[in-house]
Order: C-alpha cells, then structure tokens, then sequence
C-alpha cells in the first residue's frame, strides 16, 4: 500500500476480490451476472482509486459494488427482452418446517433463491447489512436513501424471505 | 404500527433493535413491550432467525473462468490487443495447460463451468485502456498465477466485521442467537 494509505489496484484485487465476488453473488444470484458485476467494479476501482480517501475500503467497495448492480438493474427495466425474475413457486422447493430448515444442508442454496426474489431495493439493503456489516449509517450514505427507509427496507426484507423460506409463509 | 383492535407494536423498530441501531432509550422501551407482546415477540425470534441465517451464509470465491474470460483467446482484452491465441507468458503470468482455466469450486461457491466466450452483454461493460492494467492482478485475484495456492476458504467464514456498537446483536431466542461475525480479511 502507498504511504498515503490508498492502495494500489493490485492491492485491491488480491485482497478483496473474495469480498467483490461474495456481495456481487449476493446481489445478482447468478454466476454469469456476478462476474460480469465483479468485472465492471473492478474497472472502476481502477478509475476511481484516485478519488479514494483511505477509511472504510470494504464501504467504499460496497458502493460501487451496489451502485453499479442497481444501475443495471435499472438499465434492464428500460429493456422488455430481458429476462424477469421467475416465480417463488417456480423457484424455491416447498418450504421446509423451521426446525427442518435449520438443518438443511440446502439452506444457503435457498436462502439465495430468496434473496434473489426480493425487490432489488430490499436486497441491497439486506446485502449490505448482512452479508457485508455495515450500518444504518453507513448503509444510507451508500444508497443515498433516509436512515428510516434503511430501516424500513432492511425489514421487509426480512420478513419476506421468512415468508419464503418458512412452511406457513404465504409466497404472495 | 397499528393492528385493527387499536394495539401498537413495534413494526420495523423490531429489526433495528436486532441490528442494534436503537438508542437506549429506544431499546428499553422495545425490551418493555416485548415482554408483553407475544405477537412482536414472535415476529422478533422469526427475523432473528433470518438474520443469522444471512449472516451465516458463506463467501463466495470467484471463479477461475472469470480472468480467462477477460484475459482469454475470446476475451475482449485478447481482441484489443489482436491476439489468436492464450495470454500464456505475455503477462508473465502462465494460464493453465491449454489456456483452460477451470477449477474447482470453493465449497459453498457456485460450480466451476468450462471457459466459454464471453456473454455479449459482458462487453457492454469492458473498458478498453483500463483492462489492459487490470490484466495481471486479475490473474493473481482470481488464482491462475499461482494456480497451486492451497484452497482459500475456511470453513463456514464469517467476514462480516464484528459490531463494535454497544448495542449490536441482541439474543432474542435459542432459535435465534446474536451472531457476532468476524473479519474475513487475512
């Protein structure tokens, strides 16, 4: 790392590409669509190393991580011929009991269905604050969204994948 | 929130008393309805449950195929600089034996598939000048530079960083406990 703290893009692909390629899963749910969202963050942290001020570099790579997923989540909306999410039914295998699920060697497998069924807004959220810790705070300034609907997002997100994942649940 | 017959509950305080991010004064007053509200007592074990399930769930390794396909015979970076063949020893970095870079997956990570070209929508996105520096740490990130470094992933790795909040992970339920992730970082 250089003396002013801000790493080199080799640093940063050498020790973070494991976390670039977990929350790119995470957020697409899709091997395809998760390296091409590594491959595009990657070219930007290139860019954009630059502009960085050394802090929270695993923040700062969130950003642009979700950043870019949600832009071209947003791209493919403008753009009929792609692909919709299938449906819950069409996706998840029916739902164990709790107390099933909790052994399931499935779980992640599902619980990864699930998150790739929530709303896109939703699953950042969840994304950023489950699987890459960070906070309300940190999570508004990424999405540039009031702490409250962090909150609020964070959630109903929950609560759907629970609706998903748990016998009972309804999959409306 | 509201239900029909006039009672309050908690609604998404619930999630944020989970996640620590309730003031004191806001936690203590949550702690006191939950002791008198079997319903929002309910709702908090259920997204307890969810919120370690996700916590618990593990990283995720990138492919070997992902630097073949932007360093190979196909890859965009291979059609910039008007190669036919494998980048073998031009970055100093030799590729696998027939420029294949299939590998095993990580445990938990999404299988390894043969090298294919590059879907047309990964161009969209590939920059010209910025891949060609790109080139060789992608090949040490994603493991062909060294393609006998020992496995990289722990079992079950949290890499979460741990919570250093005050008031982070609340123990809701034996279904449900605080997880207190750590750093995946080496």
């Amino acid at each position: 790392m250089s003396g002013s703290g801000v790493p080199t893009w080799e640093e940063v692909a050498r020790d973070h590409g494991r976390f670039l390629s977990t929350v790119a899963y995470r957020l697409t749910g899709k091997d395809d669509d998760a390296q091409d969202l590594v491959q595009e963050v990657l070219l930007r942290v290139r860019r954009g190393l630059g502009t960085y001020r050394p802090g929270n570099l695993e923040g700062w790579l969130s950003r642009i991580t979700t950043n870019v997923f949600l832009d071209d989540v947003r791209w493919r909306r403008r753009r009929p011929s792609e692909a919709l999410p299938d449906e819950p039914e069409r996706v998840l295998p029916p739902a164990p009991g709790a107390d099933v699920a909790l052994e399931s060697q499935e779980l992640p497998a599902d619980l990864q269905a699930a998150l790739r069924l929530l709303p896109v807004d939703y699953r950042a959220a969840i994304v950023l604050s489950d699987v890459v810790g960070q906070s309300y705070e940190e999570i508004a300034a990424i999405l540039d969204i009031p702490l409250g609907t962090v909150r609020s997002r964070i959630h109903r997100g929950r609560g759907l994948l629970r609706k998903y994942l748990v016998a009972g649940g309804d999959r409306d | 929130m509201t239900d029909e017959d006039g009672t309050r509950h908690l609604g998404d305080a619930i999630t944020a008393l989970l996640d620590g991010e309730l003031s004191d004064d806001e936690a203590v007053a949550a702690r006191r309805h939950l002791a008198e509200c079997p319903a929002c007592t309910a709702e908090m074990a259920g997204l307890g449950q969810m919120r370690s399930w996700l916590r618990d769930l593990p990283p995720v390794d990138p492919p070997p195929e992902l630097s073949a396909r932007i360093l190979g015979p196909s890859g965009p970076l291979s059609e910039i600089l008007g190669l036919s063949g494998p980048l073998s020893g031009i970055l100093g970095s030799p590729l696998p034996p027939g420029g294949s870079a299939v590998g095993p997956a990580g445990p938990s990570g999404p299988p390894s598939r043969a090298v294919a070209a590059p879907p047309a929508r990964s161009r969209r996105w590939a920059g010209v000048g910025a891949l060609v520096g790109c080139a060789a740490a992608t090949l040490v990130v994603l493991g062909l530079a060294t393609p006998h470094d020992p496995p990289t992933s722990p079992p079950v790795a949290h890499f979460v960083e741990a919570h250093a909040t005050a008031g982070g992970g609340e123990p809701v339920s034996h279904l449900a406990p605080a997880v207190v992730p750590v750093s995946f970082r080496r």
